[in-house]
């Protein structure tokens, strides 16, 4: 079965076999791992310059916490991201850059000035998303949530089946924002590890990726420092890198395109080496009994 | 009409299945590759003969490292490959003159490309390790090369060779028995160089 699927974010186009870095920058005073460090807009934008320094293939901006807390409408979303993703349009010209946002009124305001993804990163909560995507051009990633109201943890949540409940609601958004047209090639699946999931139910996801990087769509993936991570080794936030890092093997061995992560440098190592083994990349330099 | 010899590497990284995205064999690749393409021209020759020796561990069913290695860079150099001598490469150095003295090898219309290196033991990090012999033996090697003086090639000691993982003796003095006697034999060019504890040459010779 074929895995993966051509992708296109902004100019560029990416083959099934690419695995892309996608690098959270948090517009945002209160977010679970960073609590704020790029709250600043020039604390922001410096982290932008790091990233891309870092190598990462893009960005993706967000002026809302998942996590329940302080209600933000759509007018202190905008103040909070269209400006700097105008800053970081002026200063990167050929950076994808990505916004968080399940807002169509939010995901217009950045469009227009640039932005060539949206990260709908609550399952189609505002069915008007997709129009956006297509009048723009722009790319559309598309999540599962088990269609909870965003900012809203899993509670007692349960599935007969996660994985067929991921790739139901997945296969129907993803043809839905073709239909309202957004291009076949500008969409992508995130099956949301955590989001209106327990672990149980992320773990399952993960062992089962395969069964969503076969359906002929890229899928993204969310892994970095997530509660999932910490449940299964036991670990705060603070010391789940090499678990999420684990996860990220995983999940790139099942065929996953383009990761979303505040480590850059640790993700693109382990991406690298995966695709290394896959025999997708070859090896940096080799010279081990071969001079 | 002029017959030159060019000595190459037989180093696997030559090769493009062996080659990482950063190519650590670039600059001698188009070493070898100029070489090879510069004395075929000033030849005129129609083609090259390449002389190889076998793997010194046969583990499979491949032609030996040498000849494709050979063959890959006179591809690039755009000449043709019009034949292959291939030597045992612990042939006794009798045996290697003997062979290098038939009609076939010394009076080819062809251009010879000699596949073949130094010794592997040159340092700590070497593939052999170091032994400190390695020098001497590969400066004897070098130096007939330098002095275009085929008898001296044919005096490097097996044996010795053998133990220092000289992979080059053996076609080496059947080349030198090909020119032995040649009037005017000179040598234009011997670069030598490793990098990764093995001696990698890049010579050419030429008889007017």
């Amino acid at each position: 079965m074929t895995r993966g699927a051509v992708l296109r974010l902004g100019r560029n186009e990416y083959p099934a076999t690419a695995r892309l870095v996608m690098a959270i920058v948090n517009r945002t005073p209160d977010s679970f791992y960073d609590k704020g460090i790029s709250w600043a807009e020039d604390a922001a934008l410096d982290r932008v310059r790091m990233v891309v320094d870092q190598g990462a293939d893009l960005v993706d901006i967000g002026g809302i916490k998942a996590a329940p807390g302080a209600e933000i409408d759509a007018e202190e979303e905008k103040r909070r991201v269209v400006g700097f993703v105008e800053r970081v349009r002026a200063e990167h010209p050929d950076l994808v850059i990505s916004v968080d946002t399940w807002r169509s009124e939010v995901a217009r305001a950045v469009c227009a000035v640039g932005a060539d993804l949206i990260n709908d990163a609550w399952g189609g909560a505002d069915p008007e998303l997709p129009s956006v995507a297509a009048e723009f051009g722009a790319s559309l990633v598309c999540t599962h949530t088990g269609g909870v109201t965003p900012r809203t943890r899993p509670h007692r949540i349960e599935y007969d089946d996660v994985v067929q409940d991921v790739r139901s609601s997945l296969l129907r958004q993803a043809e839905r924002a073709v239909s309202m047209g957004v291009e076949r090639e500008r969409v992508v699946i995130d099956p949301a590890h955590d989001f209106g999931k327990n672990t149980w139910h992320s773990l399952e996801v993960t062992r089962r990726l395969d069964e969503l990087t076969t359906l002929g769509w890229p899928v993204l993936v969310s892994l970095s420092n997530k509660d999932f991570v910490g449940e299964s080794l036991d670990l705060p936030v603070g010391e789940r890198l090499t678990g999420t890092l684990a996860a990220t093997a995983l999940c790139a061995w099942h065929g996953a395109q383009v990761y979303r992560v505040h480590e850059v440098v640790e993700t693109r190592q382990v991406l690298d080496l995966v695709s290394v083994v896959a025999g997708e990349l070859p090896p940096a330099r080799t010279v081990r009994g071969l001079a | 009409m002029s017959q030159s010899v060019v000595v190459v590497p037989s180093a696997p990284f030559l090769l493009p299945e062996y080659t990482g995205r950063t190519d650590a064999a670039a600059d001698l690749r188009a070493r070898a590759v100029a070489a090879v393409r510069d004395a075929a021209a000033a030849d005129g020759a129609s083609g090259v003969v390449l002389v190889v020796a076998t793997d010194r561990e046969q583990r499979g069913t491949r032609p030996p490292l040498g000849q494709r290695v050979g063959a890959h860079l006179a591809a690039l150099a755009g000449v043709a490959v019009e034949g292959v001598v291939t030597v045992a490469w612990d042939a006794p150095a009798a045996e290697c003159r003997a062979l290098g003295e038939q009609p076939a090898v010394g009076s080819a219309d062809a251009t010879l490309v000699v596949v073949a290196d130094g010794s592997a033991r040159r340092g700590e990090k070497a593939p052999g390790h170091l032994d400190e012999r390695a020098f001497a033996v590969d400066e004897a090697l070098l130096g007939a090369l330098r002095a275009a003086d085929p008898e001296g090639l044919l005096a490097l000691d097996p044996v010795l060779c053998a133990d220092l993982l000289v992979h080059g003796r053996a076609p080496l003095q059947v080349a030198a028995a090909a020119l032995a006697g040649r009037p005017g034999l000179a040598a234009l060019d011997v670069h030598a160089e490793d990098p990764f504890g093995v001696l990698h040459v890049v010579a050419t010779l030429a008889a007017p």
